[in-house]
């Protein structure tokens, strides 16, 4: 734990600032999580395309999926790379700041008939993403307002077998036999709930 | 404009009148916070401007750029294959003024550290408590023999600065008949963008094969040995151009000895190569504004506290993005970025009057080899006995090996990552 003891003392002047001075200033959480904003957006709402929006997911889901990547337990194209660069602590501080703040869904542009198709497609998936994706929860992410393309590429990657952790056999077997544009069609719809 | 400010008149009131004036900077200042002024808006300077407002809306923050819309550099290599328009990569300052940023468009043509004052072409003057220098790079003319910016103008344009150079090069290329040659001399380190040469030959490669000018060459002539992403680079240009890319190394044949502008042919130690097209980039240091305030040190570039980029030639002044000195990182717009924010918080706690968190960095430079095939770098660094060091074992390349789906993702994560940095800066 090499920076456990700085990073405590330095939470502590962080939350003096607060009482003193603006929130932002002083704070190492703040600090941390800056970094990220460069591909998912500033605060963790990202602006589109394939980068998925982060701000607001459940804090349990954040702290296990930030560890499984560390771990290289989940299968990732570049965040193994950048949450190799972090200790416990720091990894806890960065998934609590995100988790604070509201769920807010991304832009979406889906057309009427692809949100139509989607919709007819998911029925099954409400099981366990209740309320049409709204709710997410330690174990899942919420759906509804995610990015669209961000969607559409993590369900191509769920439908490989091998995908590190597992989906739920529940969903993989759900999902393994989607057509590439059952796919565009969930992701559009999902992406346009609010 | 408004360089006249407040304080200017209470002393030249006090002055005028004959009365002392001490005191007085306090009394106007009280519920007024201090004032950072930002120069250049690009990569380094606009999320600076941004993230201090973030960090405390009391803090007056000007953004003072010499242009009216900021035209990047990342994905300009994607102009020059047609594969999207310069409108794609052009921003206005908008964004940035619905954040409470000033923004004042002028050119900075003299810094006096000791005044706390710059000066603009417009003939303003503005006051600062702390100064943010981010102008990028400038051009060591001189650094090839009969190579001149006036060559770059027209006949061997360097596009190193997105704008009217990219389009040029880009003409120039759609100009060149199939079966010709275009040149690409890559600069020596350390220089903006590490992997922006090897990009740009994939990209000319891209549109000479889709325009069916197949059995084009593009030559790179390095003034190194290596480069960045070289086995990834290697891989994705043989994959989709066979050997339209031909690499010449510093030592194989790379080398440029002098520069003949008319004739469009490059002295090489070994041999002679003339192009059709002729992409000379020339080796670089700090933005000219950060030479002229005597910010930079004899290597060219500036150099800075790299724990919050405060000069440690003047003091009250910060330097990011390419023209600093910061440790392992490139100079790249990821990290600009990143050099930004830890800047603005660093200020940010100062005029709060309280201590600043550890620094915390990262660099992402991706690149786009051919449309569906993206590679990319990253890294995490902290601070190290005062430099700016990696943490070992995080960070690195796409594996060699990835899979063609991956690759396709990672080009997708490319523009993603375009969208999400500049709606960062500009949103
Ligand atoms: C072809 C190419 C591709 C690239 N691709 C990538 C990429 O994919 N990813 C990546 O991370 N980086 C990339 N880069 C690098 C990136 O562009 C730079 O690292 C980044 O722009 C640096 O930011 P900066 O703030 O230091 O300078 P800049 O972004 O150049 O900003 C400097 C600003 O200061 C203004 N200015 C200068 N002097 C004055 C003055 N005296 N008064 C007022 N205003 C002034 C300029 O007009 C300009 O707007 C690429 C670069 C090139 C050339
Ligand atoms: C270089 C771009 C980049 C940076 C920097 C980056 N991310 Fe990511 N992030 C991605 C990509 C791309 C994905 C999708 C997984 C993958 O392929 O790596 C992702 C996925 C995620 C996810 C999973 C979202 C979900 O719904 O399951 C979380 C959480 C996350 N990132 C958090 C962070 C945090 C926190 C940081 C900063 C410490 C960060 N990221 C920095 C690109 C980035
Ligand atoms: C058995 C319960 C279950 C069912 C049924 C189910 N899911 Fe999931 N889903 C999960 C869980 C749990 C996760 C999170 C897994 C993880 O940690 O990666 C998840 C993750 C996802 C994700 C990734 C979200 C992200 O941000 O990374 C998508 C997209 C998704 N599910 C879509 C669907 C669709 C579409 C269906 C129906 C075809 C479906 N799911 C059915 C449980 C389920």
């Amino acid at each position: 734990m090499r920076t456990k003891f700085k990073l405590s003392a330095l939470l502590v002047t962080g939350a003096l600032a607060l009482a003193t001075g603006p929130a932002m200033a002083g704070d190492v959480a703040t600090e941390l999580s800056n970094t990220c904003a460069g591909c998912h957006g500033t605060n963790g709402y990202s602006a589109g395309e394939t980068m998925p929006s982060i701000a607001g997911l459940p804090q349990g889901y954040l702290r296990r999926v930030l560890m499984e990547y560390r771990e290289g337990t989940r299968q990732s194209t570049i965040m193994g790379r950048i949450m190799r660069g972090y200790d416990d602590a720091q990894v806890h501080a960065i998934a609590d700041w995100f988790a604070a703040k509201p769920w807010k869904a991304a832009a979406s542009h889906a057309s009427e008939a692809q949100v139509h198709k989607g919709k007819s497609l998911i029925a099954t998936c409400g099981a366990c993403h209740v309320d049409d994706g709204r709710t997410g929860n330690d174990a899942m992410p919420p759906l509804a307002g995610q990015v669209e393309d961000y969607l559409a590429v993590v369900l191509h990657a769920s439908q490989d077998p091998d995908r590190t952790p597992p989906q739920p056999e529940g969903m993989r077997l759900m999902i393994q036999s989607l057509s590439h544009d059952d796919i565009a069609a969930i992701a559009a719809f999902y992406a346009s709930q609010h | 404009m408004n360089s006249f400010n407040r304080r200017d008149f209470l002393k030249l009131a006090g002055a005028a009148a004959g009365v002392a004036v001490s005191g007085f900077p306090a009394i106007v200042r009280a519920g007024e916070k201090a004032r950072v002024i930002v120069i250049g808006g690009g990569y380094g300077g606009a999320i600076c401007a941004k993230y201090l407002k973030m960090a405390d809306p009391g803090i007056k923050v000007t953004l003072i750029e010499k242009e009216s819309h900021y035209v990047s550099c990342p994905m300009s290599n994607e102009v020059i294959s047609g594969e999207r328009e310069l409108d794609s990569i052009t921003f206005t300052y908008r964004g940035l003024s619905a954040h409470g940023v000033q923004i004042m468009q002028d050119e900075i043509t003299r810094v006096d550290p000791h005044a706390k004052a710059v000066w603009g072409s417009s003939g303003n003057k503005y006051r600062y408590d702390f100064l943010v220098v981010s102008p990028g790079v400038d051009y060591k003319w001189e650094g090839y023999n009969g190579f001149s910016e006036e060559a770059s103008r027209e006949k061997m344009p360097h596009a190193w600065k997105a704008g009217p150079q990219t389009i040029l090069l880009r003409d120039q290329l759609r100009a060149m008949p199939d079966g010709g040659t275009a040149v690409i001399v890559a600069p020596p380190n350390p220089f903006r963008c590490p992997p922006g040469p090897y990009e740009r030959a994939a990209q000319f490669a891209n549109y000479l094969k889709h325009s069916g000018k197949t059995r084009s060459k593009v030559i790179i002539l390095d003034q190194k040995d290596k480069f960045s992403k070289q086995g990834l680079f290697m891989q994705g240009w043989k994959q989709h151009y066979g050997n339209m890319i031909e690499w010449r190394g510093a030592s194989g044949g790379g080398k440029v000895d002098s520069i003949d502008v008319d004739e469009m042919t490059i002295i090489g130690d070994v041999e002679d190569v003339k192009g059709d097209v002729v992409n000379v980039i020339p080796p670089q240091k700090a933005g000219h504004l950060a030479q002229v305030a005597g910010l930079a040190n004899d290597s060219g570039w500036c150099p800075v506290d790299q724990a919050n980029f405060e000069s440690t030639i003047h003091k009250d002044i910060y330097v990011i993005g390419d023209a600093c000195i910061a440790g392992s990182m490139p100079k790249s717009g990821y990290a600009a970025n990143s050099q930004g924010k830890v800047a603005a918080t660093h200020i940010a706690a100062r005029i709060n009057g309280i201590s600043a968190p550890e620094p915390s960095y990262v660099n992402t430079c991706y690149s786009v080899i051919a449309p569906g095939h993206g590679i990319s770098v990253a890294a995490v660094y902290t601070l190290q006995g005062g430099k700016i060091s990696g943490v070992k074992g995080a960070g690195g390349l796409s594996p060699m090996d990835a899979s063609a789906a991956v690759r396709a993702v990672e080009e997708k994560n490319a523009h993603g990552w375009f969208r999400n940095i500049v709606d960062d800066m500009f949103g």
